[in-house]
């Protein structure tokens, strides 16, 4: 029999809110955190607004200690700081300034960070102009100059070893990358370690830099990014809506402890849903599936999986919190849902997209989205879908299922999934806790 | 977009414009970086260890690197002209225009503390020699020594604390382990009391490094001599056999020469003892006999 899963913790680094009050409070409200970026501007970038979480060094200094701050990229300290939310919002009385070298190991809980990108901040702004600098001033001194911060900062599964380190993790600690899939992969893959008994508890989720070099290889992909709201960016990520003209490039993080039902009820933890299903797949890249388009097929495939291992009913989804980015890609999502879910149209149920507030937040996004996800769930309520009042046509069919101003509604069942670069897709079903 | 950091902007000064204090005092608050134990960092002193995270500041073994780089970049020095020595590009400094500081591969290897740190840049003339300082810095041999001490007590306290949590079978074999701990730091506490004989043990253990280190020398020369041979004949596959053994030897050889400087500073320094260094004795000293009175041993 398999093990039941529960979401025992929730951790949030997000462009329109940081910590899981301030997000709910903005997805409530339909705030955007996409901003203007006039270095991007400088940089002559198509697209000039981005995501970026509203947090300072001060803030980042008030729960991180000073002396890893300085070994950390951006993305370890969004993973850290959403980490740290979420260990203590599953009951661990967590206070790393205070000092958390001599806490005990926890060797039943382990970590599945992912990452997208990562990095980019150390490499545009430490170790490109170190070498450039130790070449001018001294040539042939070599990589001397560089210390020995760089690797830890820029390796794949930085975000997954800082979050170890602060918590004290001693299960399987390690970073997934999968594109814009990652945070969600991530959860699927904490879901079954879990299931197979390999740890009792584990963080995941997903975190991104907000770096413009993250976000200048989409900027040069041309039509991938918004260009067309640089002078209104909160208009800018416009998911299922008729002026939808590219992705908002984000960063951000969230965590997520999930737990096993035995776990959480021995500790007498709050439970906030149960994750009931999980899965990730992939189109193969056949079919109308490429590097940057899903095989829609790959996508049916991915959402009837997860319903047919949880046994429930697609009449039985109250909110299908989607990929959906405000990219070309809007209507053939819509279109796998409708596929995959099978239901008469007058029976679809609600569709969001959180990026219409917080826009791609890439290697995060899944784990944010599954955030917004669990909250709408456990406080019962919808957030809106903001920025497409004028539907696309191709998703005409379905518009009546988007909602544009806050619900208060209570939810059985939330289906969330990502799709990603490469094809891959995955797929998350929570159900309410009673 | 990414946050901004708030950004230290290093002037470097020149070294013969600031006494040793200022040094010590620059070196510390550079390292901050590196240092995880801030309780440690914050009180830091001349003789505070860069490293371990009992006594030391908490760096990392691999950020070493990062202090020699830190101490590099805040300074200026007249030691700026190359002088080749040997055929390998190596080179020693002598005094030239004013400019960066550059510290040598290897001389950083004794700069254990920040005091040690200033002792080095004495020794290596970027900056005039202040024997009223060195007085208070306390010797890398004492350092290593101290260290050893304040290990030697965490172990002994750990065992301590978990034998009392132990029940049993369990219980009995933690005591075993307190018991031969206990004798150990009475063995090495009664050895800190004697300097005659912490001499003459640190002479023994560079006597044994010695030792080995010309063993390794003598077959470097072994194998340079069968290279030379072989090259006049023929044999293609012997040659490259015997170019990465003596490749193998000198890296061993490097390694050996590092430890026995080290060695070689202890032995010659654990015999004399500075009122410094009789302070951090003593001090590690009571530590250890409380902890072996707690033992109950």
């Amino acid at each position: 029999m398999r093990k039941r899963v529960v979401v025992t913790g929730l951790g949030v680094v997000a462009p329109n809110g940081v910590g899981l009050p301030a997000y709910r409070a903005a997805l409530k409200a339909g705030k955007s955190g996409i901003t203007w970026h006039e270095q991007l501007k400088k940089l002559n970038f198509a697209c000039q607004i981005g995501g970026a979480p509203p947090i300072e060094e001060d803030d980042i200094l008030k729960v991180l200690p000073q002396t890893d701050y300085h070994k950390l990229s951006e993305a370890m300290i969004y993973a850290a700081l959403a980490a740290v939310e979420c260990a203590r919002d599953s009951g661990m009385a967590v206070d790393l300034l205070k000092g958390y070298q001599n806490t005990p190991v926890d060797w039943d809980t382990g970590a599945f960070i992912g990452c997208g990108v990562g990095g980019m901040d150390t490499i545009f702004e430490e170790l490109g102009p170190v070498m450039a600098e130790a070449e001018e001033q001294e040539p042939g001194r070599g990589t001397a100059p560089m210390g020995t911060d760089i690797v830890p900062k820029v390796m794949g599964s930085s975000v997954s070893v800082a979050v170890g380190k602060f918590l004290g993790l001693g299960g399987q600690t390690t970073t997934n990358s999968s594109a814009c899939n990652t945070g969600t992969e991530a959860i699927f893959e904490g879901y079954k370690h879990i299931q197979l008994g390999y740890a009792e508890s584990m963080f995941v989720g997903g975190a991104e830099g907000s770096h413009y070099g993250v976000w200048s290889g989409f900027d040069a992909m041309r039509d991938v990014l918004c260009s067309k709201y640089n002078e209104m960016p909160g208009k800018g990520s416009q998911p299922m809506g008729a002026g939808a003209c590219g992705f908002v490039p984000a960063g951000g993080a969230a965590v997520l402890r999930i737990e096993s039902l035995e776990s959480a009820q021995k500790r007498g933890a709050k439970i906030h849903c149960e994750l009931v299903a999980a899965y990730c797949n992939s189109g193969g890249q056949r079919d109308g599936g490429t590097m940057t388009f899903p095989n829609p097929d790959g996508v049916a495939r991915c959402i009837r999986r997860v319903l047919k291992d949880s046994g429930v009913s697609p009449s039985a989804i109250s909110l299908i919190n989607g990929h959906l980015t405000s990219t070309g890609a809007d209507p053939r999502e819509a279109g796998s849902w409708i596929k995959a879910l099978e239901l008469p149209l007058e029976k679809f149920p609600l569709i969001q997209s959180t990026k219409s507030m917080i826009g791609h937040t890439l290697g995060a996004a899944g784990a944010l989205e599954a955030v917004a996800a669990i909250d709408q769930l456990s406080q019962g309520y919808v957030h809106p879908s903001i920025n497409c009042e004028t539907v696309h046509p191709e998703i005409q069919k379905i518009a009546g299922s988007i909602p544009h101003e806050m619900i208060q509604k209570r939810l059985d069942y939330v289906i969330k999934a990502s799709f990603g670069f490469g094809d891959v897709n995955g797929c998350l079903l929570f159900k309410r806790w009673e | 977009m990414a946050f901004k950091r708030k950004e230290t902007v290093i002037e470097a000064t020149d070294l013969n414009t600031i006494d040793a204090a200022e040094t010590e005092k620059r070196i510390i608050a550079g390292v901050k970086k590196y240092a995880t134990n801030e309780a440690n960092w914050s009180s830091a002193d001349a003789n505070t260890p860069f490293l371990g995270h009992i006594i030391g500041m908490g760096i990392e073994s691999s950020n070493l690197a990062d202090i020699t780089m830190s101490i590099e970049r805040q300074f200026l020095t007249k030691k700026t002209t190359r002088v080749p020595v040997g055929a390998n590009g190596e080179f020693r400094l002598e005094d030239g225009e004013l400019g960066k500081l550059r510290i040598l591969d290897g001389q950083d290897a004794l700069a254990a503390t920040p005091g040690l740190s200033v002792k080095m840049l004495m020794d290596f003339g970027h900056m005039a020699s202040d024997p009223a300082y060195l007085e208070r810095v306390v010797s890398f041999a004492y350092i290593s020594v101290v260290g050893d001490g304040h290990k030697m007590n965490e172990a002994l306290k750990k065992a301590v604390s978990r034998a009392e949590k132990l029940t049993g079978v369990e219980k009995d074999e933690a005591a075993a382990n307190v018991k031969t701990l206990a004798a150990q730091a009475l063995a090495y506490e009664a050895l800190l009391a004697d300097p005659a004989a912490l001499a003459e043990a640190r002479q023994k253990s560079y006597a044994a490094d010695k030792a080995a280190h010309e063993a390794l020398s003598s077959e470097l020369t072994m194998a340079v001599d069968k290279l030379a041979g072989a090259t006049t004949s023929n044999d293609a596959g012997r040659v490259a056999a015997l170019r990465t053994e003596e490749a193998e030897i000198k890296t061993r050889l490097k390694m050996s020469a590092a430890k026995l400087r080290v060695s070689a500073e202890v032995a010659a320094q654990a015999g004399k003892r500075s009122a410094a260094e009789e302070a951090k004795v003593a001090q590690i000293r009571t530590l250890l006999s409380e902890t072996i009175r707690l033992s109950g041993c």
